[in-house]
């Protein structure tokens, strides 16, 4: 079966020695940063990115998908004991996890946190071994018109991701399809607005760019109000669930998985839709929907079950069309790019080691932080009462270390703060960085795919809806674009982002 | 002004981020014009940015006037001395780092980093820049074995 050789290429990629150490490692410092009150698994991603440079390809795409899973399950921790989540897909997890922690029951809502995490990434990683391979063949035979629907599909539905205007996230997508051209043309080599600046010709430095978007402008945003304030945090006392808390939380988590699986897959979908569902779903069918919101463990159950298998699934799109789903793939694609690797359908049969040992290390990676997060979380209790003023210099100082270090280019810095600035100044004015960095990400492959496709077509632009398949993508794009508008499901969507 | 407090000003937000689009729009089209155009069957370095700038320039038109009969929403701005110190502080870091070497280079980015904080005191300011050279050599000198020397050229005799 080749499907077993497969699995087996992984677990020989992912259980050397050093790969295991990695991927430990990038689990504990992903919980580390994550766990802190504030920092999201987007952040946590764009700060830890530059350690990861100096491994060779697998190595750091293990350590990353290590660190992009451990920073999620801190931030279900801060989001717990703090009731401060880090990125939206756990503040579902904070609504009845911490009416659970200030009951006194803050070890069940951890642990339950932890075992569903642990069962959905069992489960969706199963998921992704089987279902990539046919998505890579299917996409192999996409050609330039194809790709290009598919870019304009997961762009147009990564709007989804952002909260608020519909027209201002399709702005933010073009902005950030603009700053992606910064550098040399692909056909003429002719350089784009670099300004004369010989180190922008490969374009601009896509870690500065992330980290200024995400770290430097998240800082100044929590700064506007008074960080001097201590949060308070509930301790935990034991840290096991009762029998009938595992028997209330078994149809969540298998529900939450399957839910989760499907959405993670979706462009735009990822671990907050998924959660948001899971939540909805779990209250819908429940007995006794008004203890949700008053410390129900299914609401923690279902929720953090689905956004770990959303987080997974999402690794499907991005490993075998080289599209990704939300704003951590972008920054996985980004990563692969400055490893030398051409991210798309090719990747599982160029690089099959670095492919199934990633998988691999999926679940290597979630039994890990099953085993060490419990049993460690009196020090995240620790880190989590650090008072933000110790913070936000050491966040700001490791950034800026970590990107100098990269190039050793001190242009780099001034783009940190340059987006740092412009991304702060934006989310001031409601409108989110994620489509940005997603426009910013697909900027160069949606114009590759634009020009070969009107090259081929001597510049008829019926071909984009002469194949059967391209026509059927943007059929989609536009349907969904249509629907966002509508001013129904305007209110319905809404309804969800302020829940 | 007071350097402490946040800052409070009405702003329109539709308004003004369809200004920045707009604006963003203009500076992206206009830079594109000097490229090759081509045509659509052969497309130039320039045709694609500067479709780009046409929609975006529309989107932000719409915005801008969407929000037109919108009431201006009071909201914070910024506490200026907290945006100008943290904005300024990878810059220092840059600037400082070649002439006065690593340690030097990261207390003095802490202290100013620290400055963006309201009400901390200059003990426990000296005391994280400190915590941080320590903690920032560790890590990325003597563990990641980045290249970086620890005193730079001024202060080396």
């Amino acid at each position: 079966m080749e499907l077993f050789d497969n699995v087996l290429l992984g677990l020989q990629t992912a259980m050397t020695l050093q790969n295991l150490f990695y991927c430990l490692l990038g689990c504990l410092l992903g919980t580390l940063i994550g766990v802190l009150p504030g920092v999201g698994p987007t952040t946590t991603i764009a700060l830890l990115l530059p350690i990861t440079f100096g491994l060779d390809p697998s190595t750091s795409l293990i350590m990353l998908a290590g660190i992009y899973y451990g920073a999620q399950y801190g931030g279900s921790t801060t989001a717990i004991l703090v009731n401060l989540p880090g990125e939206a897909s756990s503040a579902v997890t904070a609504i009845d996890g911490y009416k659970m922690a200030q009951q006194g029951k803050a070890g069940s809502a951890l642990a339950i946190a932890a075992i569903g995490s642990f069962v959905a990434g069992t489960i969706a990683t199963v998921v992704v071994v089987v279902f990539s391979p046919p998505l890579s063949e299917l996409a192999l035979r996409f050609g330039p018109p194809e790709y290009f629907s598919l870019i304009v599909l997961g762009l147009v539905l990564s709007v989804t991701l952002a909260n608020g205007s519909v027209l201002k996230a399709l702005a933010m997508i073009i902005l950030g399809l603009l700053f992606g051209l910064v550098g040399a043309d692909i056909y003429t080599g002719i350089p784009r607005f670099t300004f004369g600046e010989p180190s922008l010709m490969d374009g601009i430095n896509f870690v500065a760019f992330a980290t200024g978007l995400y770290g430097v402008s998240e800082i100044l945003s929590n700064l506007d109000q008074d960080p001097s304030r201590k949060s308070k945090v509930s301790k935990p006392k034991g840290l096991l669930p009762t029998w009938p808390e595992m028997k209330r939380s078994i149809g969540p988590i298998l529900r939450g998985t399957g839910l989760g699986s499907v959405m993670g897959v979706l462009p735009g979908g990822g671990a907050t839709l998924s959660s948001f569902a899971a939540y909805t779903l779990e209250k819908k069918l429940s007995r006794h929907p008004e203890q949700f919101g008053e410390g129900a463990i299914e609401g923690v159950a279902g929720p953090e079950s689905a956004n770990n298998a959303g987080a997974q699934t999402s690794f499907i799109p991005m490993l075998t069309l080289g599209i990704p789903g939300n704003g951590v793939m972008a920054i996985m694609i980004g990563a692969l790019m400055i490893q030398g690797i051409q991210p798309g359908p090719s990747v599982m049969t160029t690089n099959p080691a670095l492919f199934w040992g990633l998988i691999a290390s999926m679940w290597i990676g979630n039994l890990m932080l099953l085993m060490l997060n419990l049993p460690l979380v009196g020090i995240w209790v620790k880190l989590l009462s650090t008072p933000y003023n110790f913070m936000f210099p050491a966040i700001i100082l490791f950034s800026t270390i970590g990107i100098f270090s990269t190039n050793m280019n001190g242009l780099d810095l001034g783009l940190v703060a340059m987006f740092g600035l412009l991304g702060y100044v934006l989310i001031k004015l409601d409108c989110e960085p994620a489509p940005f960095l997603m426009g910013f990400i697909l900027g160069p492959l949606l114009e590759e795919n634009l020009r070969r496709a009107m090259m081929f077509s001597r510049g008829n632009p019926a071909t984009f809806v002469a194949s059967p398949l391209s026509a059927g993508l943007l059929a989609v794009a536009a349907i969904a674009l249509i629907l966002m508008v509508l001013p129904a499901v305007r209110n319905q969507r809404k309804k969800v982002f302020t829940e | 002004m007071d350097t402490q407090n946040p800052l409070t000003i009405p702003v329109n937000k539709d308004m003004v981020a369809g200004a920045i689009f707009v604006a963003f729009a203009i500076g992206f089209g206009v830079v594109s014009t000097a490229y090759p155009m081509g045509s659509a069957a052969q497309m130039g370095p320039g045709y694609y940015p500067l479709l780009l700038s046409g929609v975006l320039g529309l989107l932000g038109l719409v915005i801008g006037l969407a929000g037109w009969r919108k009431p201006a929403q009071q909201m914070v701005v910024v506490r200026p001395l907290a945006l100008i110190s943290v904005l300024a502080a990878p810059l220092l870091f840059g600037v400082i780092l070649r002439p006065l070497g690593f340690v030097p280079a990261v207390i003095l980015t802490s202290l100013l980093a620290t400055m963006a904080a309201p009400r901390m005191s200059w003990r426990a300011r000296i005391l994280t820049a400190i915590g941080l050279a320590l903690g920032c050599t560790a890590i990325f000198i003597w563990a990641l074995g980045i290249p970086l020397p620890l005193l730079g050229t001024l202060l080396r005799f």
